[in-house]
């Protein structure tokens, strides 16, 4: 009987020490896989235009269409203090777009997932809040003496957009912040479906330009408001 | 070269275990402190490395080889110490996990606690491991090899016993089939 129990405790431990060791050799394991996926990077071929360096002569362009405007020579119907507000603001925006930091890391030829996030950071604080928020956002409260079917025309546009990108990217950072959790991803899974550094850093490209567009609009209907057409 | 191999094991599962306690008690410690709580709240995260650390002892005090040489088992533990040694080094070096580069805490506290449950699975289960193997005689590994080389101390000159000694390795040969 004795031999017996002897014979089962021994069986018994040997079983749990199996599945111990398992458990031990899996989370030691993927450990060393997700060290190596969280410190993937994301590294631009030669031929990669990055949306900083394409978006150059479209920030000419937006200063183009605002340095028409010159409010000693003006002599439109339009309330010139209106017209000088709006450039000002259009003019804080293109040096946010041009002096931020965000241009320094859409230049680098490799990004890793911690500069993804401080590009994001860069964006939110720079673009979205200094520029798209303040600035253009911001134009529907202070635009007093306009012709108000002027404004209406680009009104929504603009509402409709800023409040689109103030909350654009919130996702990409909380999923960047929440990197340390485990996750299973393959090989196939990041090149085909999501690849943490890659696609959080494109999706903030692609607001980027959203971002540049609604300002060159804004900057159009400016030219325009300036020429007398609306 | 087992029994080396078994030595070096069986050194560096004590190494192993007081580095893994004491690097996590700096965490825990760390959030305790954050968080303004109190230490003995924790006693269940540090309950398992105590208990194993009182079985090891009283296996050495009780001279029970089995665990004390069982490479398996040594090679376990100090796998399992290595992970939570590992762990708790990129939660707190790891500066590619967002978490703790942007809340500046000095440690990723929300990667940590995710390890915390497989951690205390992992370790509870060396304790019955060991508590089990305590059970184990030191001879059950070799017991038949043992039992001829008694019956054949001193029997030389005895003919009549040497019939037993066949008799009884026809027995344990038949306990073996």
């Amino acid at each position: 009987m004795k031999k017996f129990f002897i014979e089962y405790i021994n069986i018994l431990g040997y079983v749990i020490t199996g599945l111990i060791f398992g458990i031990a050799f899996f989370l030691l394991l993927f450990n060393f896989y997700h060290s190596k996926e969280v410190s993937t990077t994301f590294t631009k071929g030669d031929d990669y235009v990055d949306v900083y360096t394409k978006n150059i002569s479209t920030i000419e362009q937006i200063k183009n269409n605002i340095n028409s405007f010159n409010a000693n020579n003006y002599r439109g119907r339009k309330d010139q203090l209106d017209l000088v507000s709006i450039k000002s603001r259009l003019d804080m925006c293109v040096s946010s777009f041009e002096s931020t930091k965000a241009n320094d890391i859409f230049k680098k030829k490799e990004v890793g997932v911690l500069d993804v996030y401080n590009l994001i950071s860069y964006y939110q604080s720079d673009i979205i809040n200094d520029c798209i928020t303040l600035q253009i956002y911001g134009l529907s409260n202070y635009i007093s003496n306009l012709n108000s079917n002027s404004f209406e025309l680009i009104k929504p546009f603009i509402e409709n957009n800023a409040t689109i990108l103030s909350s654009d990217l919130d996702y990409v950072k909380r999923n960047l912040q929440n990197n340390s959790s485990y996750s299973f991803s393959s090989d196939y899974d990041k090149i085909n479906i999501f690849n943490l550094t890659r696609d959080s850093y494109t999706r903030v490209e692609s607001s980027y330009q959203n971002s540049i567009n609604l300002v060159l609009e804004v900057s159009k209907w400016f030219n325009k408001l300036i020429g007398g057409e609306i | 070269m087992k029994k080396f191999i078994n030595i070096i094991f069986s050194f560096f599962k004590y190494v192993l275990l007081i580095v893994a306690f004491g690097i996590t008690l700096f965490i825990i410690l760390k959030l305790y402190t954050r968080l303004n709580k109190n230490l003995t709240d924790s006693i269940n995260i540090f309950l398992p490395y105590f208990i194993l650390l009182v079985l090891f002892v009283i296996s050495i005090c009780l001279s029970r080889d089995y665990v004390r040489n069982n490479i398996f088992f040594n090679i376990t533990c100090c796998l399992v110490f290595s992970t939570n040694i590992i762990v708790c080094l990129r939660a707190i070096f790891d500066t590619n996990m967002l978490f703790n580069t942007i809340q500046k805490m000095g440690v990723n506290f929300n990667y940590f606690n995710d390890y915390l449950s497989f951690n205390k699975i992992m370790l509870y289960g060396l304790c019955i491991v060991n508590f089990l193997f305590l059970f184990i005689p030191n001879n059950e590994e070799e017991p038949i090899k043992e039992k001829i080389k008694i019956e054949n101390v001193g029997n030389d000159s005895q003919n009549n016993k040497e019939d037993e000694v066949i008799i009884k390795k026809i027995e344990l040969d038949d306990e073996i089939i």
